[in-house]
């Protein structure tokens, strides 16, 4: 990853050419050294990035790391500060949103409620001078796409939100733009519309092949519906990465953090072995695998691993293990999240329901492990950047 | 059965509260607005006899605004003057009211103050200032003859109906304002933002989503000047020398010098009703009030 977005950079430095990346795909939107500040505020810092014809490509991260501005940046609803963004390889950094081939689809959709549904999705084209009888069809066929055929006469107020969120699509794709960028479009619907959304989203962007740049805060939406995501924090790209690698190679203690469940572990290198590190961990001796990070002996580092890979009292041998006491038993459903203590650190691991065959006591002392390749190691210093959920 | 019992209770509890709420305004509606509106009606069919009031009932009064041209040909002249004042007052007051409300970011409140900050003043005092502007002396004159547009002071500007328009529209510009900058102000900006993302440039937005937006702020502006307009008395008095007399004018004589109650309130009647008739038709074709409302 580190190193893609080296060679990114100097390629980019002087001329638009950018080059593919490696898993093929034309790049379609760009961002080069984007930097955004607002008064004394720093929204946006030194971005860059590019976004592969036809991808699902998310933006991750807490509010206020700058995702949406990214986003506006893009569709050329706010200037930024420094860089460039090139859209299919021609740089529209001065070029007005109006006349950019990208449509948005808003946060609170920004249905306008003095047309019907009709007029609203007609808007876009009425902008290119499409008269209404040529326009007739396009509007049919794309309310049909998001199946909302019987509302063209309806205002915004007589729909609900899924209805509000179908119409903003439909007037966002009567263009046929060549990327859609969508800020947080299903934050505001309750939780079973979203997953049916998520679905209707993710239907619709297969079908017509369009580039969706996707800006959401819920990580799961974001792994379940991503090609690749980038995650964001304070205004910079943590990680760019398949949802596969952001789940299981998190880059960062932060991206380690904000997506799903992790357990974080201080502890000190006391030996440097070929590929490996020699860790101590309060009273325990583990080992870590080595990585990026360049960590050497008597180095202060973090160690994370997810809870579904730290086992209790297992049956089968694993490379690190240690003696905790067992504090606390949840039940969340189909799992079990067990939490144990040692030496004031503290360990949760989760088991599925079926698997839980033993019988466990709180304050037993029980072996916990887990493989050193399910754990990741950072320098101590990224500590501060853990979300802390309070 | 329980259930039932329940939403009665409920019911019971709501209904007396609700309508002890609605009293005050109630009272306060009757006493100082139906009340004397009444007594001006049952006062307009009534009849003048010498220096008294006849308690006789007669549509005289009313007959009497139809079979002379002078009283409705005024009402024209009245109308006309209003619309004409309302108008001036829109197109003066609308890039005011766009300009605070949208383009300025700092000293927006500032600003706001400033153009309502007449309405504090005596409104005798503002006419007079009137005066002093379009005046033989007057500052605008002054102007002209030290520009050397003219070579001796022009009269052209008081009392006349000239006078009197710009004086009204000057009095109706905060009143077309307020509603305005508040209908601009609460246009959501990602209306805004849709409509240039969807392919709208700076004129397009402002005619497709902008303007059709603020029109029952318009509405609003509109009807609260062409009232304020169309009743007024003080300044064609002040102003409007012979040929700027306006209807407000003929009525109050009714209530002054000709003591002709009965007929004044006729008058008067006369001029509330075609111009609730006209504000009805603002009303109908203008207004999609709760247009925000979700």
């Amino acid at each position: 990853m580190q190193e893609n977005k080296l060679k990114m950079d100097q390629n980019n430095k002087d001329n638009f050419s950018v080059p593919d990346m490696e898993s093929g795909g034309k790049t379609q939107i760009a961002l080069i050294n984007v930097t955004k500040i607002f008064q004394d505020f720093t929204a946006v810092n030194d971005l860059t990035f590019e976004i592969k014809k036809g991808e699902f490509f998310s933006l991750l991260g807490p509010s206020g790391c700058g995702k949406t501005t990214t986003l506006r940046i893009i569709a050329g609803l706010e200037n930024p500060t420094a860089g460039k963004i090139l859209l299919d390889g021609k740089d529209v950094t001065n070029i007005p949103a109006y006349r950019r081939n990208v449509n948005t689809v808003f946060q609170d959709y920004a249905i306008f409620p003095h047309m019907n549904v009709w007029d609203n999705i007609y808007f876009p084209l009425k902008m290119k001078r499409i008269s209404r009888k040529d326009a007739g069809l396009r509007i049919e066929r794309v309310l049909k796409l998001v199946n909302m055929s019987d509302y063209s006469k309806r205002f915004s107020h007589q729909l609900s939100g899924g209805q509000r969120q179908r119409i903003a699509l439909a007037r966002a794709l009567v263009n046929e733009p060549e990327a859609l960028l969508l800020d947080e479009p299903l934050g505001a619907l309750d939780f079973k519309l979203r997953i049916a959304m998520q679905t209707v989203l993710k239907d619709i962007q297969k079908d017509l092949g369009i580039t969706f740049v996707y800006v959401t805060h819920d990580q799961t939406e974001a792994i379940t519906m991503s090609d690749r995501i980038a995650v964001m924090r304070q205004g910079v790209v943590d990680q760019i990465g398949t949802p596969d690698e952001i789940y299981n190679l998190p880059a960062t203690p932060f991206v380690a953090s904000f997506i799903g469940e992790m357990n974080f572990i201080d502890g000190v290198v006391v030996d440097e072995l070929a590929e490996k590190l020699k860790v101590k961990i309060g009273d325990f001796l583990i080992i870590c695998n080595k990585n990026e990070y360049n960590l050497h002996k008597d180095d202060e580092i973090l160690i994370s691993v997810r809870p579904e890979k730290v086992f209790i009292k297992p049956s089968f041998s694993l490379t690190n293990e240690i003696k905790a006491r067992l504090s606390r038993i949840v039940f969340r459903g189909d799992n079990y999240q067990i939490t144990t203590t040692f030496n004031s650190s503290e360990l949760s691991s989760v088991i599925a329901a079926k698997n839980l065959d033993m019988t466990l006591n709180l304050n037993e002392l029980v072996t916990v492990s887990w493989n050193a390749e399910d754990a990741r190691v950072f320098p101590i210093e990224l500590k501060r950047n853990i979300i802390k959920y309070k | 059965m329980k259930k039932e019992k329940v939403i009665k209770q409920t019911l019971f509890e709501q209904k007396p509260r609700s309508f002890i709420l609605g009293v005050p305004i109630s009272i306060w509606l009757v006493l100082i607005v139906l009340v004397p509106v009444v007594l001006m009606f049952i006062m307009s069919f009534k009849q003048k006899s010498g220096y008294e009031i006849v308690n006789i009932f007669t549509f005289a009064n009313y007959l009497e605004f139809f079979k002379n041209e002078t009283y409705w040909r005024l009402m024209l002249k009245s109308f006309r003057m209003a619309f004409i004042v309302s108008i001036v007052a829109i197109i003066t007051g609308y890039p005011l009211a766009y300009f605070i409300s949208r383009r300025l970011r700092r000293f927006r409140n500032l600003f706001y103050m400033l153009i309502i900050t007449p309405l504090w003043v005596s409104y005798l005092v503002r006419i007079i200032a009137w005066r002093t502007i379009l005046g033989n002396k007057g500052l605008l004159n002054l102007a002209l003859l030290n520009l050397g547009i003219t070579k001796e002071p022009l009269s052209i500007f008081l009392y006349n109906q000239v006078s009197v328009v710009i004086t009204l529209t000057y009095i109706a510009i905060p009143f077309v304002f307020i509603p305005l900058y508040t209908a601009l102000e609460k246009i959501p900006n990602n209306l805004i933002d849709a409509a240039r993302d969807l392919g709208a440039n700076e004129i397009n937005t402002f005619i497709n989503v902008v303007f059709p937006l603020s029109l029952p702020g318009l509405v609003t502006g509109f009807m609260l000047s062409f009232i304020i307009a169309l009743g007024d008395y003080i300044i064609p008095a002040q102003l409007g020398g012979n040929t700027g007399i306006m209807y407000g004018n003929v009525v109050w004589a009714q209530f002054g010098g000709a003591f002709n109650w009965p007929f004044g309130s006729a008058l008067g009647f006369i001029l509330f009703f075609v111009a609730a008739i006209v504000l009805v038709i603002a009303q109908v074709f203008g207004s999609k009030e709760g247009i925000f409302a979700e």
